[in-house]
């Protein structure tokens, strides 16, 4: 059992309701997962993470790893990536792509620009529940986190 | 007409010596005939006097020799008669004075000493006379004859000699009379002669004037005229063999009004110049386009009309001393309204040494320029749109998936969370739901990859295709270990200019095709290559599989396209034969397939072996 200290807290960004669902859905199943914060945009998460804009004056969100969507609405994913990576605050925060997308070039682009991974999002509940299983399995017992 | 002029010069020539030479032989011949005629009747009328004639040489009386005489003299119309005595000595002569002269010629020795009488042409005052000498025996015979011929026979001894001049009148007037004849039968010979020859001569001069009008027509330019053949002769020979010449000739040379005809109906203007520039002819085309009407001859400076179209070009006339000829170079013509025409200018020289011309031919192309614009123009409009509608098949395709991925996954959900409370009838309903949805995202993902086979355009390089051939059979080691299926590699796998991603897919369809559609325990699958003529390698990719009934042998490669029902076979979607042709396609390939119901198939794939060769 793993310790308290150990769990993931995981902010989603992700403008899609049912990716949101289901994301919550598979990762319900593993108490080692904290909590799953949700931004709509690229901008939401920005500001969640600085304590800016709309989230000016709250405690800026610090979460273990952030899963992110390409296909974003105003700002896309990759321009966030590079938003979050050029932010000394924010850059030590692990990014994981998970998108529709499985075009190389998406791949590349992410990983040139400091992706810590890239997920494309399962198509079944089965196979999205074995990838919450892997995930899990590889963030919170295989790899060690800065925080 | 010369001609017969000269044939009747002839024809008249041969007569008036054939008549010569035939009036001479004929007088002296008569002459000759007429003498000896004369000297014999002067030999009988002596031999009826040789009694008198006898007495006077035997008594050498005189008067008794002329009394003799003067009736041999009436008798035989002499001019004059000599009785002579052996020794030479006239007993008597018609002319008196002569008597007792010597008279002792070569004829008198010959008659004396022969016997006989002798005769020659003498003239006697100016008269053509016989003179002839008859020798006179010394005894009377019963006849003339016994005379003449026994007179040497008999006692041998001559009592004298007669000599007398006959006249020949008798005989010229024979002779007149015959040349009379002759010639009137050369005139008779001389007319018909004419009259043959002006008919032959015509018929020959007939067959000459055709073949005269002919020349000249031929000459005005009329090929066409042929020559009647009249004869059967050399000249109707020649008169045929004139007609068969300007058949010839009709049919290989031109005339000058064709020339300019031919020019004249050129659509493309058409200019002569000198080597200077100067226009020496213009057809009708030229002058249209222009404006200019070239006239006269020589005005026209073409030299100022042309200007070249690319920057800094050669001049034309420059440009032709250097390499005796242009093809198609692009230039301006300035028309006489200011206006600069786009053509294409060929030119070359023609005629010869000291009298070279150039000939132009200029193509207007401002059409020709304004529907390449049009096709670049279309190009570039087919090439928008195709990747407008590639953009958009990717676009559509990506946007259908989302909703649809929410379908698959709430009702799987639905499934995982609630299958146990729910009524089993509609679970199953759910069911089919989540799988229908799933069907539908795996055709949207295929159409998304045929989609991908154009849009996304990899780098060409040098591939070794049998490494990747294994990375196609790597990808799917899965499904071979499932399957036990027996994937064989060849070693020699050629190594080819390709995009190495697209061929890797076309090996991992044929293979993973070759394994679905396959019931035999233990599926084997061989990839080969071999050289195919210059160019191309084949590949085969060969399975002991279902194989395909033949009639879908095309049908096989077009996109969704199934022979199987969807729960057999693994339920492919029916685009990865698609997307293989397309692949090959694209590297200008081709693709079929052999296969045997039963036995399995061949897919055999043709690849240019350096498509950059071929560029």
């Amino acid at each position: 059992m793993a310790m308290e200290s150990e769990k993931l807290s995981i902010l989603m960004v992700e403008d899609n309701e049912d990716d949101v669902l289901i994301a919550q859905r598979a990762f319900r199943e593993f108490k080692v997962i904290s909590g799953v914060s949700v931004a709509r945009d690229g901008q939401e998460a920005l500001d969640m993470l600085s304590a800016t804009g709309r989230m000016a004056g709250q405690k800026p969100l610090r979460p273990s790893l952030i899963l992110l969507d390409i296909t974003l609405p105003l700002m896309d994913g990759i321009a966030v990536l590079k938003r979050l990576k050029s932010d000394a605050a924010l850059k030590g925060i692990p990014v994981v792509m998970l998108t529709t997308s499985s075009r190389h070039e998406d791949i590349v682009r992410s990983y040139e620009n400091g992706a810590a991974g890239y997920i494309t999002k399962p198509a079944s509940i089965e196979e999205f529940l074995d990838l919450a299983r892997k995930f899990e399995m590889y963030w919170v017992t295989v790899s060690k986190l800065p925080w | 007409m010369k001609l017969y002029a000269k044939i009747v010069t002839f024809v008249l020539a041969l007569i008036s010596v054939a008549l010569w030479v035939d009036i001479r032989f004929t007088r002296k011949a008569v002459t000759e005939a007429m003498s000896a005629q004369i000297a014999d009747a002067a030999t009988s009328a002596a031999a009826d006097q040789t009694g008198p004639f006898q007495q006077a040489l035997s008594s050498g009386r005189e008067l008794d020799g002329i009394k003799a005489l003067h009736a041999f003299t009436q008798k035989t119309g002499a001019a004059y008669a000599a009785l002579v005595s052996p020794e030479g000595v006239i007993t008597a002569h018609t002319n008196v004075a002569l008597a007792g002269k010597r008279m002792d010629d070569q004829l008198i020795r010959k008659a004396s000493r022969a016997g006989t009488a002798m005769f020659r042409r003498v003239l006697y005052n100016g008269e053509e006379v016989v003179d002839v000498v008859i020798p006179v025996p010394r005894h009377k015979r019963a006849s003339g004859e016994d005379i003449l011929f026994e007179g040497l026979t008999g006692d041998g001894g001559l009592e004298g000699l007669l000599r007398a001049g006959l006249p020949l009148t008798p005989a010229k007037k024979a002779e007149k009379d015959i040349i009379f004849k002759l010639l009137t039968l050369a005139l008779i010979i001389s007319v018909t002669a004419l009259a043959l020859s002006a008919l032959f001569s015509g018929l020959i001069l007939r067959q000459v004037a055709f073949l005269g009008e002919g020349i000249r027509k031929v000459r005005a330019g009329d090929y066409n005229f042929s020559v009647p053949v009249v004869s059967k002769d050399e000249l109707g020979e020649v008169a045929a063999s004139f007609n068969k010449l300007t058949r010839g000739l009709s049919e290989t040379t031109v005339s000058k009004e064709y020339l300019d005809s031919l020019l004249e109906s050129m659509p493309d203007p058409m200019i002569i110049t000198d080597e200077e520039g100067r226009v020496l002819k213009a057809n009708r085309a030229a002058s249209e386009f222009s404006g200019y009407d070239f006239q006269p001859r020589g005005s026209h400076d073409l030299k100022s009309m042309l200007e070249p179209q690319a920057e800094g070009g050669a001049e034309p006339f420059s440009l032709l001393a250097w390499s005796g000829h242009i093809k198609e170079l692009d230039m301006w013509l300035l028309a006489k309204d200011g206006r600069r025409l786009p053509v294409m200018l060929s030119a070359a020289f023609t005629g010869g040494e000291g009298n070279r011309q150039v000939v132009m031919v200029l193509k207007d192309t401002a059409q020709h320029k304004e529907s390449e614009a049009r096709l670049a123009l279309y190009l570039k409009e087919v090439e928008t749109v195709n990747s407008e509608l590639d953009a958009f098949a990717h676009t559509v395709s990506h946007d259908l998936k989302e909703p649809l991925r929410g379908i698959e996954m709430f009702s799987g959900m639905l499934l995982t969370d609630f299958a146990p409370k729910m009524d089993p009838q509609a679970a199953d309903y759910l069911s089919r739901v989540s799988k229908a949805s799933g069907r539908m995202r795996r055709l949207i993902d295929d159409l998304l990859s045929y989609a991908r086979v154009s849009r996304v355009r990899n780098p060409y390089e040098d591939a070794s295709t049998g490494k990747l051939a294994s990375e196609a059979a790597a990808g799917l080691s899965e499904l071979i270990e499932e399957r036990k299926a027996l994937v064989t590699i060849a070693p020699d796998l050629p190594e080819i200019y390709c995009d190495p991603v697209k061929i890797r897919q076309v090996f991992q369809n044929l293979i993973s095709n070759a394994l679905k559609y396959n019931d035999r325990p233990r599926p084997e699958i061989a990839i080969t290559a071999e050289k195919f003529g210059e160019y191309f390698w084949k590949f085969s990719v060969k399975d002991n599989g279902i194989g395909i009934p033949s009639q879908y042998f095309e049908e096989i490669f077009k996109m969704f396209k199934r022979l199987h029902s969807r729960q057999e076979y693994g339920g492919g979607t029916g685009a990865g034969l698609a997307i293989v042709k397309k692949i090959v396609d694209e590297h200008s390939g081709k693709i079929w397939v052999e296969s045997e119901e039963g036995k399995g198939s061949v897919f055999h794939v043709l690849i240019p072996a350096d498509l950059r060769r071929r560029a």
